[in-house]
């Protein structure tokens, strides 16, 4: 035991550095007080990001939609949205500023005959960040309701996860003119998107 | 409530930031970004970060009796040459690091810099230096049978027959045995930095001193040991430059001239025993400090300047309505940065400098240098004063 001891303290001694002497010992100047000058906020990252490429793509909803008022016999059907949408970045800031221009066909299918055939072309406001856009997004909407001419509007939120490919959903208010009377109803969908190029 | 309304609107707008509104709050990278890419003025920009850090510094010449007495075997080798130790600091700004550089400069231009090398040094203290230890590795043999198959005695006999067969001449397609050894080789092994304290401790401690520690963190008090000629004659001026962050285009330049004499007196009357600011040390001496960085790279479309990098050039120089041109700026200077592989670099740098001349600058304020690199770049050089900005 003492033996080994020894023999590490040896070795200890070889594998030391050899000590050189410190620098020459001044006196040290009176400092300057110092402060501590934080930054005030967050950084708005303009400048710190490049505008990003606009992207296009589309995106298939299934869902529901609650019909509100005695206009469609049926309270409730099934919602398919078939859209053409596009991500046109506006701002440098992360998140960025996105406009989400789209152009859709949206079925609802109740029971008691109360179908739906409805084009939709909107153009949403929102933020996206590395992947996630959220938005609200107003749309005109013309078609058929209850085999019926039909026009309105349709707005609500959307909020998906996609790089390339991704899922979200949307939840609408929407409000159609069919033959003099409104008619209102809440569309909740969940959706499978794909865009390209690929977010950064 | 405006404020929060403006700035809701501007993200509304998706408008860049800013200046004022990136420096008063001390945005400073993202400023120095904004700067690098033209959209921001370099010299408001680097005089704010300029006023923020508040450069202090502080330098003074070891005695040359007290260097050989802290040098082990006390050589009078190093009696012509001065160990100045240099200490900087500033005040904690949100930048990631600055650089600060020191030069020596007599009537205006660098004084021969000081060999540093450990030769150097070990010549000057009489030292001898550690040798290269050359190391011979004997040649190993370790020969072994040659199985490529899942039969190795049938491999190896078939081997071997044909071997016999041709008497070894196919040896080298037909290998039995074969030789996973290494051959000899002579193994060259610098001296460790042990060694070199063994056999010349003096030049090896002075090596030690003046290798600067990593320091380029603002608020940190850094210290550094430079070697510059102790007796050099004729008006001595410290050259500080300051680069700032990543932005390696732009830097600060503060020049202190020595009063006349040795540099250890010049030092000691220049900066006493406190820290001194170095803005405040050159406006003392009657100078400004001055700011340099780069010009967006103008384009060109073969050898002649686009109009619109013409027109955004003279916008640059002349300024608008709410923000002065750099004509306005005291002690302007532009430098034609032309890289050595650019094509066709000169008729560029001509055309460059035939539209400097024609918004307002003068031949005197525009010089050329050649640099290392594949484009024409622009430098401006200016003189500054601090302001701080209105930080509400």
């Amino acid at each position: 035991m003492l033996a080994a001891l020894a023999l590490n303290a040896l070795i200890a001694r070889l594998m030391a550095p050899v000590p050189l002497p410190p620098a020459p010992a001044l006196p040290e100047p009176t400092p300057i007080t110092r402060e501590v000058r934080p930054e005030r906020g967050r950084t708005p990252g303009y400048f710190l990001h490049t505008r990003q490429d606009p992207r296009i793509g589309g995106r298939l909803g299934m869902g529901v939609v609650g019909f509100l008022g005695p206009l469609v016999p049926a309270r409730a059907g099934f919602a398919l949205d078939v859209v053409l949408a596009g991500r046109v970045p506006a701002s440098r800031r992360q998140p960025m500023f996105t406009l989400f221009p789209e152009l859709g066909y949206s079925l609802a299918a109740g029971a008691k005959h109360s179908r739906g055939h409805l084009f939709t072309a909107g153009l949403g406001l929102g933020g996206t960040d590395r992947g996630i856009g959220v938005a609200l997004i107003p749309r005109l909407v013309t078609g058929s309701l209850l085999a019926q001419r039909a026009l309105g509007v349709r707005s609500g939120l959307l909020v998906e996860v996609v790089k390339v490919g991704g899922v979200g959903f949307t939840l609408d208010h929407q409000a159609l003119l069919v033959a003099g009377e409104w008619s209102h109803a809440v569309i909740f969908t969940l959706f499978v998107g794909l865009y390209g190029p690929g977010e950064r | 409530m405006t404020r929060t309304l403006t700035l809701l609107l501007a993200v509304l707008a998706a408008c860049a930031p800013s200046q004022r509104r990136l420096l008063a709050a001390r945005h400073y990278p993202e400023a120095l970004a904004g700067v690098d890419e033209g959209a921001l003025d370099g010299g408001a920009v680097l005089s704010t970060i300029a006023g923020d850090l508040e450069l202090g510094a502080h330098l003074q010449a070891v005695p040359s009796d007290m260097l050989r007495a802290a040098l082990p075997g006390s050589p009078a080798g190093f009696d012509d040459l001065a160990l100045v130790r240099v200490i900087h600091d500033s005040h904690t700004i949100p930048l990631a690091k600055y650089e600060v550089s020191l030069a020596l400069l007599q009537a205006g231009a660098p004084v021969p810099a000081v060999d540093t090398s450990i030769a150097a040094l070990a010549r000057r203290s009489g030292e001898t230096l550690p040798k290269d230890q050359v190391i011979e590795h004997e040649g190993t043999t370790d020969y072994r049978l040659v199985v490529r198959t899942r039969r190795p005695l049938l491999e190896i006999f078939a081997r071997v027959l044909v071997n016999v067969a041709t008497v070894g001449l196919l040896h080298p397609v037909v290998p039995i045995v074969r030789d996973h050894g290494s051959p000899a080789y002579s193994e060259v092994r610098s001296p460790t930095p042990d060694d070199y304290a063994q056999m010349s401790p003096a030049a090896e401690s002075l090596l030690r001193w003046l290798t600067p520690a990593a320091c380029d963190r603002p608020g940190q008090r850094c210290e550094q040991y430079v070697l510059w000629p102790r007796e050099l004659t004729g008006p001595l001026e410290l050259l500080v430059v300051v680069r700032i962050g990543w932005y390696r285009h732009g830097a600060l330049l503060y020049r202190v001239p020595l009063p006349p004499g040795p540099l250890e007196q010049g030092l000691l009357a220049v900066f006493g025993d406190r820290m001194r600011p170095l803005d405040e040390l050159t406006r003392a001496a009657g100078q400004r400090p001055q700011l340099t960085y780069m010009l967006p790279e103008p384009e060109f479309a073969g050898e002649s300047l686009t109009p619109r990098s013409r027109k955004d050039l003279c916008a640059r120089l002349g300024g608008g309505r709410r923000r002065p041109g750099l004509l306005s700026r005291p002690e302007l200077r532009f430098t034609l940065e032309l890289g050595e592989q650019v094509t066709g670099g000169e008729q560029q740098a001509l055309q460059l400098r035939a539209a400097l001349l024609a918004c307002g600058v003068s031949a005197a304020q525009i010089e050329l240098a050649e640099v290392d690199g594949y484009d024409l770049g622009l430098r401006v050089h200016h003189a500054f004063d601090v302001t701080a900005p209105d930080r509400r």
